[in-house]
């Protein structure tokens, strides 16, 4: 089952199946411990990806987590956790560890072996601190392992595992899933997603617009526009004769931010243009205009929601604007495919609201612009520690 | 309109126009076959609608409209109906999606009455046996037509006999061809194939070694990819073969099966040349067009294609043009060197493990 052609970055590839509690204090000494020890390395500023990790890992954090999942059962990690994680989302593995640590379980983690320089230079990290003797168990309970896409042993760890945590696009999900699992094992998986954000045009104003402005690049442009979060539509919402300036000045300001913070190559603008052209194609006569700053910002005016929105991708800066003033155009993104919408100026129980108005069940985040990519513990419409925990019913 | 430049242009005995005397024709014609295919050619229209001011008038070729090569992979482009498809052309795409090219009879017939033009004029009307190395099989019945089988086809506009020699075993190659050689001894011999096939065939398999071909002009071209994965320079390729085998020419040709009967060969100085048929700009990373002697993308422009909007396309490959009319090997025309492909990025995203 397992050949040459793998390598162990840690631990035992037939980890130790240890069922624990979710938010033990083992676990969360660790990820907090892990936290410092990411906060000592100076040198690993130049990763804000790893930087964000450490963040999110930190003890209060971690204590916030615990508490708002405050749950009455009593509740078992399922067992052994298979994460399959994606090779060009830089940390996600981390995320997806953290995740089955806290949720209670014992974790098996595939990683690409095209190596990524931060992926390698955190499990560096992780490496040094799980071998030390007070996490012994957690060692012996858990293992990383990187090989080429090899099916035997994906087949072998499908087989034993209780949970398959499986990140990626239809396409691996589909593969994954065909493999044979164990009769009692659950699957977790985040197939392809679109998202879209909304903005009031009235909340704008000169001293938010740069705040807006960073949150909004941070959401689309750190994840090259192509994570299932990232924003490819933009709904402008009470635009009129007085505020629709806004708008341009936006995408001006976006554009100062992406020309001091992003670095595009020939093959970038090659790909973007094909799938402009291609978008173009597709949505036939519904383009009212179209703007290019510079080929590096491209803003699409749409005339209406097509119904094949949700396949209307934008990539490395290409964006798909809406004017609209009552939200119902909400009702014609009815995909299964919409996961978030991050807005802005608008008040929570409003897009409540809305949600019920409009039946946008299959939707699974609503967030302000500028958390459009972080990872949490409800996530892609899943409470991770309730889908990876067996709940004990006592009476 | 652009039918009469056509014509013109494939009347006259030069296919090597000074820019006064091109320029102008040459946009004209442009300019014609992109309204054309914005009347026969929905896709195309919606795409130049979005992109530039319909009414917008342009002076000189560089402000032309022009779409990425990859777009034929992803879309069914063409400008005739489809029960007048007469060929269809594939690209030998190593992607999984090849490119989709439709001919209708008219367009065959101009690109082989172009690319012939060409040939004869490269070649002095040159008509011999041409050898053709193949490797691998190609159907002859069909009309779905890959890279390989269009230059095939396009190059024996040239030959009066074909041979291919197709077969694994390395010895059997080795034997016909001396015995083809010695046949036509007394003759000029065209050997041809793609770069990396030639490669592996004359240099890596040592199975041909010590053969004379001191008549054999070698053409070849196209297989980029291969030949820099094994970090073989033009340079090294052309010295070790030359010095092999004793060519007595080795030339070299770019074109791309989306413009097929476009094709540039190399001077003797090794620059390739535009025609009058076609032309080249080099754009930067954001698609501005660039002066001579800077490297960017190429983006390549054709008066042929007339079934298919492909007459000004944006390729994936990264070249400079040293400068026009003034090549010192005489010939006019805007001279470029091709270095590859562009470099590939890393994309971040959700969807690819």
């Amino acid at each position: 089952m397992f050949d040459k052609n793998h390598k162990i970055i840690f631990g035992n590839k037939l980890p130790n199946v240890i069922r624990d509690v979710p938010f033990s204090k083992k676990k969360l000494d660790f990820l907090s411990d892990l936290s410092k020890f990411i906060f000592k390395q100076k040198k690993l500023i130049k990763y804000p990806e790893i930087i964000s990790f450490a963040y999110w890992c930190r003890r209060a954090n971690l204590i916030r987590m615990k508490s708002n999942h405050n749950s009455k059962e009593l509740r078992f990690g399922k067992g052994l956790v298979f994460h399959i994680v994606p090779s060009n989302v830089p940390i996600n593995f981390a995320y997806s560890f953290a995740f089955g640590l806290l949720s209670g379980n014992s974790n098996i983690l595939r990683i690409s072996s095209r190596e990524v320089k931060s992926t390698k230079v955190l499990c560096d990290l992780i490496k040094i601190l799980i071998k030390k003797k007070k996490y012994k168990n957690l060692y012996n309970s858990n293992c990383i392992l990187s090989y080429e896409k090899e099916t035997q042993i994906t087949k072998f760890l499908s087989g034993i595992s209780d949970v398959r945590m499986i990140w990626g696009g239809d396409k691996t999900i589909n593969k994954i899933k065909s493999l044979p699992s164990k009769s009692s094992s659950v699957d977790i998986s985040f197939p392809d997603k679109y998202s879209i954000s909304m903005i009031n045009l009235n909340k704008i104003n000169k001293n938010n617009i740069k705040n807006l402005v960073n949150n909004f690049f941070n959401d689309s442009f750190v994840m090259d526009q192509n994570a299932c979060s990232s924003p490819h539509m933009i709904i402008w919402l009470n635009k009129n004769s007085k505020n629709v300036g806004k708008v341009d000045f936006f995408w001006r300001s976006l554009l100062n931010k992406v020309n001091s913070k992003y670095i595009f190559s020939d093959d970038m603008i090659y790909k973007k243009i094909t799938r402009n052209y291609e978008n173009i194609v597709k949505l036939n006569n519904s383009i009212k205009s179209s703007k290019n700053y510079g080929e590096k910002i491209n803003v699409t005016t749409l005339k209406k929601i097509t119904k094949n929105i949700d396949q209307i991708r934008g990539i490395f800066g290409s964006f798909y604007q809406y004017y609209s003033n009552n939200l119902s155009c909400l009702g014609d993104i009815k995909s299964e495919k919409l996961q978030t919408i991050s807005y802005f100026g608008m008040n929570k129980n409003k897009i409540i609201e809305i949600l019920y108005k409009y039946n946008l069940s299959q939707i699974s985040r609503v967030v302000p612009i500028g958390k459009s990519l972080d990872l949490n513990l409800i996530w892609d419409g899943y409470d991770l520690i309730e889908s990876m925990t067996n709940t004990i019913k006592i009476e | 309109m652009y039918k009469k430049i056509r014509n013109e242009l494939l009347n006259s005995k030069d296919i090597y126009f000074k820019k006064q005397k091109k320029a102008v024709p040459f946009l004209r014609g442009i300019k014609s076959l992109m309204s054309y295919h914005i009347k026969n050619c929905k896709p195309f229209k919606l795409i130049l609608n979005s992109i530039t001011n319909p009414k917008s008038d342009y002076g000189e070729i560089s402000l032309a409209p022009f779409i990425p090569v990859d777009l034929f992979k992803s879309i069914d482009l063409l400008s005739i109906e489809k029960k007048n498809i007469s060929n269809r052309l594939i690209s030998s795409g190593t992607s999984g999606l090849n490119s989709r090219i439709y001919l209708d009879k008219e367009n065959a017939l101009v690109q082989s009455r172009i690319l012939q033009k060409i040939l004869d004029y490269e070649f002095g009307k040159l008509r011999c046996p041409i050898i053709f190395f193949e490797e691998g099989k190609f159907e002859s019945n069909s009309n779905l037509i890959d890279a390989k089988r269009a230059a095939i086809s396009g190059f024996s506009l040239m030959s009066n006999k074909r041979y291919f020699l197709q077969s694994d075993d390395s010895k059997e190659v080795r034997n016909k061809l001396i015995k083809i050689i010695k046949k036509h001894k007394k003759e000029k011999v065209i050997i041809f194939g793609f770069t990396f096939d030639i490669w592996k065939r004359f240099v890596l398999n040592k199975s041909l070694n010590n053969i004379e071909l001191s008549n054999c002009i070698l053409i070849h071209g196209g297989g980029w990819k291969k030949l820099e994965k094994i970090r073989v320079s033009e340079k090294k390729f052309k010295q070790i073969l030359k010095s092999k085998f004793n060519f007595s020419k080795i030339v070299n040709y770019y074109g791309l099966v989306e413009q097929i009967g476009s094709i540039f060969f190399e001077c003797n100085k090794g620059y390739f040349h535009t025609t009058n048929f076609s032309d080249v700009i080099i754009r930067d990373t954001f698609l501005k067009s660039l002066p001579f002697k800077k490297r960017g993308t190429i983006q390549l422009i054709s008066l042929i294609p007339t079934s298919y909007p492909g007459n000004s396309i944006l390729t994936q490959d990264i070249g400079e043009i040293k400068g026009e009319d003034d090549c010192e090997c005489g010939k006019k025309g805007k001279y470029f060197k091709v270095y590859g492909r562009m470099k590939k990025s890393e994309m971040r995203g959700c969807s690819n493990v």
